[in-house]
């Protein structure tokens, strides 16, 4: 009788086993393709300032070789954080198409800068997917256009961005 | 702590200078004296009804040093003032952008602004659509209301600009990041920001700006109440900032001074109270920080090896974190801070060694120590040594078990085994025993109305339950009253109808079981049986243990689940299971009652039966149990037990009585007793179906016997033909004297008995039942004397 | 079903349960529990009533969630199991009563019992606050009102128990289990699976609301504290997600558990006839 009552308890417990295992194994899902991270605007926090990321146009994010995703809420951000992290690998760059603030990689993207132009935390970076597009706003702006391993170097010497 | 002095000396004598310019250049009495010598200072109105009715009018006539009234109004059109004018609104004016850039542009220097309402700013993001932008220097914006408007005041290259008793409010359409800023200072020197309620808007911010003064300003519901990015020589003080995501938050700045702030509620998202990244020369004091998600945050400050961050005399209450430090800061002074009942008082964010900072003379409210020698400090340091908390502090999504219990278990485990002890957060050699007075200011208001409601609400729920228990103790209470609905009254009609078919129609079978089998596992207890009693009749079930006797006992009432077919009065009882029992009185074997008096169970079962309480009393008497009625059932004997019981069952006077081993568990006397009341209840014309394996009740109840053998009906028999068929074979001990006994032996051995001789001058046989006296009858033909016999039942002397 | 019978059924359970000296233990339990608890986050006067919920207030919290599930667990495994294997089960059941009539009435009696024990311990503490000052009557309505709902789902996973028991002693070690589990085993499975699986916070949340136990503890925060952010992600995936509805949706889970447990019970008891 024991080993009957046993067993009649055991099946709540195999059930919510079974409910936690299937939730986790629903939530490690990864696919193939690198994608960028989902960032919950008004609420994730940037992974170098701590802030609120709350502009789609500014938000960039980093994939780690460890399958982990930074977030940052400026370009300038992403750049100086890996500029202060040298260590930690990078498998892809992810930035936001400035007209269309859709994910684009960073790899491919063109920066315009200037120091003038507002940006959260002020780095004055502005990121495009159209060489055409990143021409005109340069124009409007007064800035100068760079490649992702140029605009590396700018960021290095705008550590705090004193007039 | 010599920093400290000497950037609070630098830093007071700047204030003074910011003040003394601001007073100078600023108010407009001050302002009117500068021009005053060039020429003589003009009036211009602007109103609805003119002189003029357009303020654009107005300074277009106006010089330099003019003041121009603008009288109540809405006055639709963006303002750009060029010249430097004081604008006085008088019974608030209202100025409408339209929705196109920046409503309000004051572009000249020594401008005042006093008395609007602005409104209607444009909407693009990156454009500043402002309130009101202030573009020179030395201007003064006091006193007006800004509401639907993108950013509300932009300072921008505005030294020495005084922003004062404003209200401003973002365009309530948008949502927090989409908001502008409601005070935003760009590259500005020496501002001053005091006094103004801000209510959603995004930030209050400085950009690049030194020597700013926030003060007493009232900022709610916004995302960075005070946002400091690049600012140097700042003082905060006296505001207070309330349900904003983050309080204060000061980035890459030095020399900042935040004091008597109250900062409560600062739950969005990071949710900081005082957010610190990357600032040096900090000192942070006087401080009331409650209920927030982290007091104070500090990651890389103070920023240089010889810079500071001090924390003095602040209140950390009710936070969920009282202090947060990422796990390199380093350098940090903590001194005669309050930590109250925060959820946890300290933690430390992110892996790696810790950095060593200062705590002493805190106040820790859940500090276990002592103070022997009364100087107002505990004798053993504090130490913040949670192996959980530092968990959370690595994962912060276990913060979700934070106080659990498993997560205490962890703790417990923690302390217990010291492999997985915690290095400690920090220690407070000198922690304090009393926490600081809470600022006046500060202390809530006590509301006479919700003592009261909750002492009410109190002696509500107290005075039920008491009442509820006293009700449910002593019973005979309202708990008692008979509750009928309309559904049961109707129920009962038809079961009275049923109740009298049995006794009207005699010839139907009061039990009838047709092939009712039961198993329990795979061992069959019911195999088969088929029954009838007919109304008045009394029978027995007789068997062994395990013949199924009970089991057929509980099948007529439902007790049992079972195949086949039983009604009882023609009521299935699978289907009628409680109108059928309602016509059976049960009396197991064994009756168990709960503990309640004699009087209570009768009462108890008597409602339960819907039976005439007024019964009771003649019932006990009947039974004998008058002078037990009051006695706990337990108490009682076992005769006075099953009297009891079997009161139970006659309560509602049922046909059917349906009885287990009635007497099995009584002395003689008692037996005698029970039995004679039961034959009575047989003559008063009760059915009674009984189980027995005695013989005396069968004698004394049954009209007939049914013989159950393994679940089945083995035979049916009359009560006088039973003992013939319990003991088969019967002993017969002879007595014959000595001479006579092989002679006896002889006869009988060749009647075809199997006598045996044994050393006591007898002769032993077996002999069967209904030939009982044939082999006495055989020896006394044939002349043996028999001087006497002994005729033996069940059990004989051999086996 | 005789809504009388029941009532008939429900009082003489309330008056048994009465004479069990555990539920005047658990009442005196409840008072300093509700009393202490209220003092640390409700009260207007002195540094609480700054407002807040704080280390007192999260521990006491988890002492209700220890408590209440006990005397839930244990009074509605003995519900059953211990009449059955006294006999007392099987007289009553050989009376004019149903199946249903004997286990609710026996629920109703059991929930009666359990609340006099609660009314008693938060009426005292009610009392108490007020006469030093007050507090905030909604917050600590709606704390007892989560209480509620836990002792419910607990009676109704006692009773659940209770039907397959046939021995008392066997319930009774099945409700300790079954509390330890609730209490202890199940939480630090889902820790150890935080650790090891990084969940989303929607998932971790689901994981949680599982256990009714956590169920109480987020309501009961969110009555003291109108959101749930100090339980960090989870916590605030939670009141972002839902809102003002969180109390409701929460009290709707318990009330869901009880639901399901008592059914399932007696659905267990209604085909069990073989007691």
């Amino acid at each position: 009788m024991s080993i009957r009552l046993n067993k009649q308890f055991m099946l709540p417990i195999v059930i919510l086993i079974l409910t936690a295992a299937v939730l986790l194994s629903a939530c490690s899902q990864k696919s193939g393709e690198l994608q960028p991270p989902k960032i919950n605007y008004g609420r994730d926090m940037c992974d170098r300032c701590g802030m609120i990321i709350g502009d789609a146009r500014f938000a960039s994010a980093t994939l780690l070789m460890d399958g982990k995703y930074l977030k940052f809420d400026d370009l300038g951000e992403m750049l100086a954080y890996h500029r202060e992290n040298p260590d930690v690998q990078v498998a892809a760059w992810f930035v936001h198409d400035y007209p269309s603030e859709t994910w684009i990689r960073g790899e491919t993207a063109f920066y315009v800068f200037n120091q003038d132009f507002q940006t959260p935390m002020g780095f004055g970076i502005a990121a495009f997917k159209e060489h055409t597009e990143a021409e005109k706003f340069a124009a409007e702006h007064k800035g100068i256009i760079y490649n992702l391993e140029e605009v590396h170097l700018q960021a290095k010497m705008m550590k705090k961005p004193m007039p | 702590m010599t920093h400290t002095l000497r950037f609070l000396r630098s830093f007071t004598l700047g204030l003074v200078w910011a003040t003394m310019l601001g007073a100078a250049l600023g108010l407009p009495g001050a302002a009117m004296a500068v021009h005053a010598p060039e020429q003589q200072a003009a009036q211009w109105v602007v109103s609805p009804s003119g002189p003029f009715t357009t303020i654009q009018k107005a300074l277009e006539a106006a010089s330099p040093g003019d003041t121009i009234v603008v009288r109540g109004g809405v006055y639709q059109q963006p303002l750009v003032v060029e010249k430097s004018i004081t604008l006085i609104g008088e019974d608030w004016p209202v100025i409408d952008g339209g929705g196109l850039g920046s409503v309000v542009t004051l572009n000249a220097a020594g401008i005042v602004f006093r008395g609007f309402e602005v409104r209607g700013s444009g909407s693009e993001p990156d454009r500043d659509h402002s309130g009101i932008a202030l573009k020179a220097a030395d201007i003064l914006v006091e006193n007006n209301r800004l509401y639907d408007v993108l950013f509300g005041v932009f300072v921008a290259r505005a030294d020495r600009a005084i922003v004062r008793n404003n209200q401003v409010t973002s365009k309530a359409e948008y949502d927090i990041a989409r908001k502008g800023d409601a005070i935003r200072i760009w590259y500005s020197q020496d501002v001053l920001i005091e006094n103004n309620f801000v209510r959603e808007a995004r930030d209050v911010v400085a950009w690049y700006a030194n020597g700013i003064r926030m003060v007493d300003n009232h900022i709610e519901n916004g995302r960075y109440g005070i946002h400091l990015m690049y600012c140097n020589e700042i003082e905060i003080s006296r505001n207070r900032l309330l349900d904003n995501s983050v309080g204060i938050y000061t980035m890459y700045s030095d020399d900042v001074v935040i004091a008597e702030n109250d900062i409560r509620r600062q739950r969005g998202p990071s949710g900081y109270a005082l957010g610190f990244k990357d600032a040096n020369n900090v000192l942070v004091h006087g401080n009331l920080l409650v209920d927030n998600r982290v007091g104070a945050f500090l990651d890389g400050t103070p920023y240089r090896p010889n810079g500071f961050a001090n924390f003095e005399n602040n209140i950390f209450a009710y936070n969920d974190i009282g202090v947060l430090l990422m796990s390199f800061v380093k350098g940090s002074e903590y001194t005669s801070n309050t930590f109250w009942e925060n959820v946890q008082q300290t933690g430390l964010q992110g892996s790696g060694k810790a950095g060593i900072n200062h705590w002493q003379g805190n106040y820790w409210s859940d500090y276990a120590g002592f103070d022997a020698d009364g100087d107002g400090f505990g004798d053993l340091p504090y130490r913040s040594e949670r192996f959980f908390e530092s968990l959370t502090g690595q994962e912060p999504r276990l913060r979700a078990f934070i106080f659990s219990p498993s997560a205490q278990a962890l703790e417990f485990a923690a302390v217990t085994f010291p492999i997985i002890k915690p290095q400690p957060k920090l220690e407070d050699p000198r922690p304090a025993m009393r926490p600081a007075e809470i600022p006046a200011r500060a202390l809530p208001e006590t509301d006479r109305q919700q003592a009261v409601n909750l002492s009410m609400l109190g002696v509500v729920l107290a005075g039920g339950g008491v009442w509820l228990a006293s009700a449910g103790w002593k019973g005979n209470h309202w708990m008692d009253r008979t509750v009928q609905t309309k559904s049961e009254k109707k129920e009962k009609k038809t079961h009275q109808g049923v109740d009298q078919s049995p006794s009207s129609k005699s010839m139907l079978p009061i039990v009838q079981v047709q092939r009712c089998f039961k198993s329990y596992g795979k061992a069959p207890v019911l195999n088969g049986i088929d029954l009838r009693v007919m109304p008045g009749e009394s029978v027995a079930l007789w068997g062994e243990n395990g013949a199924g006797k009970t089991t057929l006992l509980k099948a007529l009432l439902h007790l049992i689940d079972f195949q086949g077919d039983i009604r009882i009065a023609g009521l299935d009882v699978r289907r009628s299971g409680k109108q059928a029992r309602a016509l059976a009185g049960y009396v197991p074997q064994e009756t168990v009652f709960y503990d309640m008096s004699v009087l209570a169970a009768m009462h108890f079962f008597a409602r339960l039966k819907k039976a005439p309480l007024s019964s009771i009393p003649l019932l006990l008497e009947k039974l004998g149990l008058t002078a037990h009625q009051q006695k706990p059932v337990p108490a009682l004997s076992g005769g006075l037990k099953q009297r009891l019981a079997l009161g139970v069952a006659l309560l509602s006077d049922p046909p059917l009585l349906l009885l287990d081993e009635p007497t099995a568990n009584l002395d003689a006397a008692a037996r005698r007793d029970y039995l004679a009341l039961l034959q009575m209840l047989r003559l008063e014309g009760k059915t009674i179906v009984f189980a027995s394996h005695r013989s005396d009740e069968v004698a004394a109840l049954a009209d007939r016997v049914i013989l159950l053998e393994h679940g089945k009906i083995a035979e049916e028999i009359l009560p006088d033909q039973l003992p013939l068929r319990l003991s088969p074979e019967f002993c017969l001990t002879l007595w014959v004297a000595e001479e006579q006994r092989q002679q006896a032996y002889d006869i009988l051995a060749a009647a075809g008995w199997k006598p045996h001789l044994n050393g006591h001058g007898t002769v032993v046989l077996q002999i069967p039942a209904q030939d009982k006296l044939r082999p006495m009858e055989n020896l006394i033909q044939q002349g043996v004397q028999i001087a006497d016999f002994q005729l033996d039942g069940e059990t004989s002397p051999w086996n | 079903m005789e809504l009388n019978k029941v009532w008939i059924i429900t009082t003489r359970e309330f008056r048994e349960a009465l004479r069990n000296k555990w539920l005047a233990a658990y009442a005196i339990g409840f008072s300093l529990l509700a009393l202490a608890l209220s003092r640390a986050s409700l009260a207007a006067a002195g540094y609480s009533g700054l407002g807040g919920f704080g280390r007192t207030t999260a521990s006491l919290i988890n002492a209700l969630l220890l408590f209440t599930p006990l005397l839930g667990l244990m009074v509605g495994a003995a519900a059953l199991a211990g009449d059955r294997e006294r006999g007392s089960l099987l007289y009553l059941l050989s009376q004019p009563v149903s199946r249903g009539e004997v286990f609710w009435g026996k629920v109703v009696g059991a929930i009666l019992a359990a609340s006099v024990a609660l009314a008693l311990g938060f009426g005292v503490a009610a009392l108490a606050l007020g006469a030093s000052g007050g507090g905030d009557i909604s917050a600590f309505i709606g704390l007892i009102g989560f209480t509620f709902l836990l002792m419910l789902a607990c009676l109704g996973l006692g009773f659940l128990i209770s039907s397959l028991a046939r021995k008392a002693a066997a319930a009774n070690g099945a409700a300790l289990v079954l509390w330890l589990g609730l209490a202890f085993l199940g939480d630090l499975g889902i820790i150890g699976a935080v650790l090891k699986t990084n969940p989303s916070p929607g998932a971790l949340l689901t994981m949680l609301v599982i256990n009714p136990l956590q169920v109480f503890k987020l309501g009961a925060i969110y009555s003291l504290q109108a959101t749930l952010d100090t339980l960090g992600a989870a916590g605030q995936y939670a009141t972002f997600h839902f809102g003002e509805r969180l109390p409701l949706l929460l009290g709707g889970l318990l009330c869901l558990w009880a639901a399901g447990t008592f059914s399932g019970a007696f659905a267990l008891f209604n085909r069990r006839q073989d007691s």
